[in-house]
């Protein structure tokens, strides 16, 4: 414990992404494993808004990195190593929701906890878990790319163009899944909220 | 209800995930990475053993510092990561194998270690943190010198649980094995090791030579040198990043092994009694329960074969069985961890002088920079050795 305090703290130093992309490929762990460090976190975020809180993150947040490590040397500095990163991981997540779409995800309150403001009010984190709960059953029920599309736009925030770059696709057929997506939700949610006032 | 409405009715349902990003803990963080890591060297190994010769020494030199870059996140993980604001203190020696624990705790003030009333008998300071001493009213941390827990000279015997806040971690030596414990939750020594009830645990055993276990949710790991995370949401899962470890889940046990994890299914939360106290006498006479029933390890694994023995108490089959592992593949990295181990072991029974001779050899050793930290960390224990720069480390 007292050596690890001892060591040099790579980890912790501000990382320059060109630097430590030129060493990380050159075989420094030292400089994956800061690569690691500064975007573990902004990754594991982007994963919870593309398959939700589940407990499955933590697969995919491993291999989203060892995809990484894979792919590193093919990086051409195209574009930023955050929006390479960030491919990969919606990719990883893509595949993820395709090879567990017959299997419908349940989420735990404790999980879902995890994205209620803690400081809301008992009555009004118990109803925003309740819709938290209910619009993640419906995303299940969007097909993979349609859903991936719609969270990458009306969840995370990025415009079509991005979301057209990290899905390897053109604007149009962004605009069209999310149209689509958000449609299918809408009617969705119409449907059970009749049947929820017919009865 | 109107189309309108129910569009702002699904806006507002999907707030939650668009405003408030979820974060990674530094846990669930040490433990991917360690995971990763342990991936990556697998996959180097795979490469390595792939490619052609003149490949040969590339990819060990890459596997060699995924190692080293695994035992560093190890480290890490079980120091509980970068220090926090505030002063640190650091009990003064290890506990001596048996029940005994020193804590190391966050020091902010106000902060997230308490230790129980229980904890303030007369032999027990070792339990007294800084946050239990703020709450006695002490000087603030601040003024605080940073040997505050090295009360009792690292020989009291406690057995006062441990309780931390969430969001916090502590970390305590108890029975040779460094405990970092994430809060929210609480531990209580036990004789065989530990019962714990927190958001997730990591264990470095590299000292004691009888199994130590830990009880976590109704979960029961069994380890004699390991490094291990344990953690629960939905389950509990065990990940091992060094050795191995026996998991006894409610439906039966299963041995784990370096670089691997396993999930236990939900069982009764068990609920965490203190531990009653040691016996005033020695705690190195512990009564330790034998450990249960494994099966025997196959031949063809001699590091199981050593593991097994050092588990019986068999210390010189122990010895002859790690020593065959150096003769038998002197450049192999279970050579270099059986060089590591011998060391320990000679450590642990009054030989410093064969346990630095075990440590040279390891230095000479090709695939010596996996073990590095933790072999320079032996080396500083041993008695009149030189002081090592561990920042010298590969």
């Amino acid at each position: 414990m007292i050596a690890a305090r001892a060591l040099p703290t790579a980890v912790t130093a501000p990382p320059d992404d060109n630097a430590l992309i030129a060493a990380a490929c050159n075989g420094d762990h030292a400089a994956y494993t800061a690569l690691y460090q500064h975007y573990a976190g902004r990754v594991y975020a982007r994963l919870t808004q593309l398959v939700g809180p589940t407990g499955d993150r933590e697969d995919l947040l491993q291999q989203v990195f060892f995809e990484l490590y894979r792919a590193l040397p093919r990086f051409r500095a195209e574009s930023s190593i955050g929006t390479f990163i960030h491919g990969i991981a919606v990719h990883v997540a893509l595949d993820h929701l395709r090879r567990r779409r017959r299997r419908p995800q349940d989420f735990t309150a404790v999980e879902l906890d995890e994205l209620i403001d803690g400081s809301a009010t008992p009555e009004d984190r118990a109803r925003r878990r309740d819709e938290l709960s209910q619009v993640l059953v419906l995303l299940e029920r969007v097909k993979p790319a349609k859903r991936i599309a719609f969270a990458l736009v009306a969840i995370a925030g990025l415009s079509l163009d991005e979301a057209a770059t990290l899905l390897d696709t053109n604007v149009d057929a962004v605009k069209q899944r999310v149209l689509r997506a958000r449609r299918e939700l809408l009617a969705m949610l119409e449907r059970a909220e009749r049947a929820e006032g017919a009865r | 209800m109107s189309r309108d409405r129910i569009e702002e009715h699904l806006d507002a349902m999907l707030a939650p995930l668009r405003d408030r990003p979820a974060q990674l803990d530094e846990l669930t963080q040490a433990r991917v990475r360690a995971r990763l890591e342990a991936e990556l060297a697998k996959a180097v190994d795979a490469a390595d053993a792939r490619s052609a010769r003149g490949w040969r020494r590339g990819g060990v030199a890459v596997a060699l510092g995924v190692a080293a870059a695994a035992v560093f996140a190890v480290v890490v993980a079980v120091s509980g990561g970068k220090p926090r604001t505030g002063t640190r203190s650091v009990a003064g020696k290890p506990a001596p194998t048996g029940s005994a624990a020193t804590v190391v705790g966050d020091g902010a003030v106000g902060g997230p270690v308490a230790g129980t009333a229980a904890g303030t008998n007369a032999t027990g300071a070792a339990a007294t943190t800084p946050s239990a001493a703020n709450a006695a009213g002490a000087a603030s941390s601040a003024d605080r010198p940073a040997s505050i827990a090295t009360s009792a000279e690292g020989t009291a015997a406690t057995t006062a649980p441990i309780t931390v806040a969430a969001g916090e971690s502590a970390q305590l030596t108890l029975g040779g094995a460094a405990v970092t414990v994430y809060g929210p939750g609480r531990l209580s020594p036990t004789p065989e090791g530990a019962e714990v009830e927190a958001a997730g645990i990591v264990v470095d055993r590299a000292h004691g030579d009888k199994p130590w276990s830990v009880r976590y949710h109704g979960v029961k790991v069994v380890a004699i040198y390991a490094t291990f995370a344990v953690d629960h949401s939905t389950a509990t899962r065990v990940t091992v990043m060094r050795g191995e470890i026996v998991l006894y889940c409610p439906s039966g046990s299963r041995t784990i092994r370096s670089g691997t994890s396993a999930t236990c299914e939900p069982a009764v939360r068990s609920h965490v009694t203190p531990a009653p106290p040691p016996p005033a006498s020695s705690p190195e006479e512990l009564q330790v329960p034998d450990p249960p029933p494994r099966p025997e390890p196959i031949a063809a694994d001699p590091y199981a074969v050593a593991e097994s023995a050092l588990r019986r108490g068999d210390l010189d089959a122990a010895r002859n069985a790690l020593l065959a592992i150096v003769d038998g593949t002197p450049d192999s990295l279970d050579a270099a961890t059986a060089l590591l181990d011998l060391a320990r072991l000679a450590a642990t029974h009054g030989d410093p002088s064969g346990a630095l001779g075990y440590l040279d050899r390891l230095d000479r050793h090709p695939r010596r920079a996996v073990l590095a930290v933790a072999a320079a960390h032996l080396r500083a224990t041993l008695p009149q050795s030189p002081i090592i720069d561990l920042r010298a480390v590969p």
